[in-house]
């Protein structure tokens, strides 16, 4: 049993299924991933393990203790952030941490606390301005600052890099990794694949509040149909009918998705499959006098094994 | 302390945002004195109201000043095309009601018909109330004026008539007295009539015999001879004196028996001169006894007559004749007293009448009116309710959108998430929300004192205090419970204008209660701006207007519910 154990959960919004009997369980200080496209249940799962819901069905536990019976008794050991900044933008960097520092019934000196978790997320220059003048990034990382200054034993993230632009989001990609080798335990959910092969230690894919699949990233990889991504550049004329090219390249056998865009051709296909599509594709644009300049073949992403597990909506 | 630090911060995060200090503090003081100013004045005046005179004569141009008095209107006269005219001003806006004075109103009254005066009004203002109202006191004013005249009129001759009867009655009376006594007499006539008739009756019976008596009478007594006779031989005796007067006259001459015989000579004239007034005495005696003879004669014809006729039946029939004219006469004053009684029954009527005032009948009750809280203005109790409405819209709107904020955002799940409770937060909440919103109380209070000059008793800051504490925590867990009905700032901002507009409609601020459907009249009641503003004004003015603790009770009642709800749905929404 990990410190997180979540045990065929049902969570039912009158009768619409959020989650069905879905189970999972994280071991101590490891990073795992709830994946899922919206609306599959990460947010809902996120809830249970926080005490804000209760399941219709099934448990989970926390330190092997029941989160629901014991809400009151874990809230010191979760630290949770949500996937929008959730903090008061009124009030400056240091009187936010100081108001959620009483929230969580923290005694010390809490001028001390806000300087040591500012300058741990290098925060402590702007410390005392206001939260509603900082970029996206510092409000990002107070976001997390709000969620670790009482050093929980697990930290639950919600997406906690929408919106921010890559510098921030590797910057904050570094700050997770480093308050897990630090010890802390992070559940983290997110539908961004990058995010998820970057951070995750395991994770676990969900749709329609199931558990498609979990595991480590290469198990899943193992578990999933090898995929590759044939891009081939064109270059075509003004009536150069790419409906029907489309058409034709969608007949081909292990075809999974086909993509156009700017002169570029996207083939998504089973990896078996590769060379003979890109053979008699290109021989099918050259017989429509379209002009081949390149083909790429590329391996498949987790992402590309996400879209195959998921499927369409 | 974390309570107050929280506290403390949720209110300095109001007020970090300049735009909430200033609306926080203009906002009360523009409301009040923009409700102040609108309600100051209850009557309206100066109503603009076309009145188009098609008569220009007396009665209309007395209805013109009278509305001209009345400085509830204001009067564009108008000539022409009165109709057309009126109804476009009233479409316009321009007028809120149009009067057409017909040309013939001074004849209709004059000829004692009722004069029509036509009024348009504008139907779709809420004015109209107001117009129609004073339109028909205008109206009612008016005719008492016009019916007051009339009865002054009327009694002077009622009073005339009544002195008159009074007259009639004095000569009825004396009239009756006149019968009366005609008919005493009448009765006392008929009775001796009716003696007369019984000594009539035994009269006649004797009357051929006296008539007998009388003639033979006449016929055997010769007095006329006898006087013949007798004048004969004074007619000699004169002849015999006149002789012996010439032989004494010759004596008399005769010196020497002119002594003897002029004496003589003196009585023997005095004699001739008696005997002659004798001769002249008997003649008449004559003259008389034939006078006397010749009327014994007619005297005797009429006795004979008499006899002849049947006076007693005459006498009877005469009798009854008066019996029945007595009969008559008794009627005639039978029917004198009843006239009598009914004149004077008339005039006691007529005195009843005219010992009134005259108003009596123009306007026979009268509703003398005393303001039961007497120096008190409306704006003294319109000030409380302004008051109440402010902190109600304060009370609500702020929590309402800020507790909203707070959970899209998912502050609100955050700090759930946190060690406190969701009952702690909702405490929290609500007292940084009442801290707020009470913020403007002295503000609010001062306007009134400075610009509406509102007494607020010293004895009465606690009173007033303690109201405004329970108002605002009233209508605060109500925001609270908005806002858990509420996922986003609109619907939470749309949600409180579905609580604060119609509590503003029924409380009976604004729009009296009597003017609502009766079912409406008990949601008024009940509502918490309605208790809270009679709360109020019982503590600011004193009035005992109802049963304090219980409105009281049921504000605390208000508040414990919407707790209990908001507590509810927070626990139940902030998990989805």
């Amino acid at each position: 049993m990990g410190i997180v154990d979540f045990k065929n959960v049902t969570v039912y919004y009158s009768k619409f299924k959020a989650l069905d009997n879905f189970s999972f369980a994280v071991e101590s200080k490891e990073i795992f991933g709830l994946l899922g496209p919206n609306g599959s249940g990460k947010t809902t799962t996120l809830k249970v393990l926080t005490g804000l819901l209760k399941p219709s069905s099934g448990n989970a536990f926390i330190n092997n203790r029941d989160i629901w019976d014991n809400k009151n008794i874990l809230k010191k050991d979760i630290g949770y952030c949500p996937q929008f900044n959730s903090f008061n933008e009124k009030l400056t960097i240091r009187e936010n941490i100081k108001y959620f520092a009483k929230l969580y019934e923290i005694e010390d000196d809490l001028d001390n606390l806000a300087y040591n978790v500012c300058s741990y997320l290098g925060l402590s220059k702007r410390i005392d301005e206001r939260v509603e003048n900082l970029s996206g990034g510092f409000k990002r990382r107070l976001n997390i600052a709000l969620g670790i200054l009482h050093e929980p034993k697990i930290l639950f993230l919600d997406e906690p890099s929408i919106g921010l632009d890559p510098i921030s989001r590797n910057e904050l990609w570094k700050l997770i990794k480093e308050l897990s080798s630090e010890g802390t335990t992070i559940i983290l959910a997110t539908n961004i694949m990058e995010e998820a092969e970057y951070l995750c230690d395991r994770v676990v894919l969900l749709k329609n509040g199931r558990n498609i699949i979990s595991g480590t990233l290469p198990e899943i990889r193992r578990k999933t149909p090898k995929l590759e991504t044939i891009v081939i550049y064109t270059q075509g004329s003004y009536n150069t009918n790419y409906q029907k090219i489309i058409q034709y390249i969608h007949s081909l056998q292990g075809v999974m998705d086909v993509e156009y865009t700017n002169d570029v051709i996207r083939i998504k296909a089973r990896a078996n499959y590769s060379d003979e599509i890109v053979r008699y594709v290109v021989s099918h644009l050259k017989m429509s006098s379209l002009i081949v300049e390149d083909v790429k073949v590329i391996p498949s992403s987790l992402i590309d094994a996400f879209e195959v597990l998921v499927g369409p909506e | 302390m974390k309570f107050f630090y929280l506290l403390s911060r949720d209110i300095i995060t109001f007020f970090r945002d300049y735009r909430n200090s200033i609306l926080l503090v203009f906002m009360p003081v523009f409301i009040v004195l923009l409700l102040g100013m609108a309600f100051l004045n209850t009557q309206p005046s100066e109503v603009p109201v076309m009145v188009c005179d098609m008569e220009k004569g007396n009665i209309s141009e007395q209805i013109i000043s009278f509305l001209e008095e009345k400085e509830t209107f204001k009067i564009i006269n108008i000539d022409e095309n009165c109709k057309e005219n009126i109804n476009k001003g009233i479409r316009s806006s321009t007028v809120r009601a149009g009067i057409i004075i017909p040309p013939n109103v001074t004849e209709d009254l004059n000829q004692g018909r009722v004069a029509e005066i036509e009024v348009i009004y504008d139907n779709t203002k809420p004015i109209k109330n107001f117009v129609v109202f004073y339109m028909r006191l205008v109206s009612n004013e008016f005719s008492n004026k016009l019916t007051r005249e009339l009865i002054n009129n009327s009694w002077v001759h009622l009073e005339n008539t009544s002195s008159q009867l009074a007259t009639l009655k004095g000569d009825l009376e004396a009239y009756s007295s006149d019968l009366e006594n005609i008919i005493e007499n009448s009765k006392e006539v008929s009775k001796r009539m009716d003696e007369l008739e019984n000594n009539f009756s035994s009269s006649l019976s004797e009357l051929p015999e006296i008539s007998v008596d009388l003639r033979n009478s006449l016929k055997n007594q010769n007095i006329s001879g006898d006087i013949a006779s007798l004048k004969i031989n004074v007619h000699k005796s004169s002849q015999s004196v006149d002789n012996l007067i010439i032989i004494t006259q010759a004596m008399a001459a005769d010196p020497s028996t002119a002594a003897y015989a002029t004496p003589l000579l003196n009585n023997l004239t005095q004699i001739k001169q008696t005997l002659t007034d004798a001769e002249k005495d008997l003649d008449d005696v004559d003259l008389k006894l034939k006078t006397t003879n010749q009327n014994l004669d007619v005297s005797l014809e009429k006795l004979e007559k008499i006899q002849a006729t049947n006076i007693s039946i005459e006498l009877r029939n005469i009798i009854t004749e008066m019996e029945s004219n007595i009969e008559v006469l008794d009627q005639t004053h039978g029917s004198v007293n009843s006239l009598s009684e009914k004149i004077s029954f008339s005039k006691d009527i007529f005195d009843n009448l005219t010992d009134k005032d005259p108003r009596f009948v123009a306007e026979p009750v009268t509703f003398n009116s005393e303001e039961a809280f007497g120096e008190l203005r409306f704006i003294d109790f319109l000030f409380p309710s302004i008051m109440i409405v402010i902190l109600m819209m304060i009370s609500i709107l702020i929590p309402a959108t800020t507790l909203v904020r707070d959970r899209s955002s998912g502050l609100l799940q955050r700090i759930l998430i946190s060690p406190i409770g969701l009952k702690f937060l909702i405490t929290e909440k609500a007292v940084s929300n009442f801290s707020i919103s009470a913020i403007q109380v002295p503000f609010i209070l001062l306007i009134g004192v400075v610009f509406f000059g509102i007494n607020i008793n010293v004895a009465n800051i606690i009173p007033i205090a303690l109201v405004s504490v329970i108002t605002i925590f009233t209508f605060v867990f109500l925001g609270l419970v908005i806002a858990c009905f509420s996922k986003t700032e609109s619907t939470a901002l749309l949600a409180s204008m579905l609580f604060i507009i119609p509590m503003i409609f029924l409380s009976g601020i604004f729009i009296p209660v009597e003017v609502m459907p009766l079912f409406l009249r008990d949601v008024t009641g009940i509502l918490p701006l309605s208790l809270s503003s009679k709360l109020l004004q019982g503590a600011m003015l004193g009035t005992s207007t109802a049963d304090l603790l219980s409105l009281t009770a049921n504000l605390v009642l208000y508040i414990i519910q919407y707790a209990i709800i908001a507590w509810f749905v927070l626990r139940r929404t902030l998990t989805i």
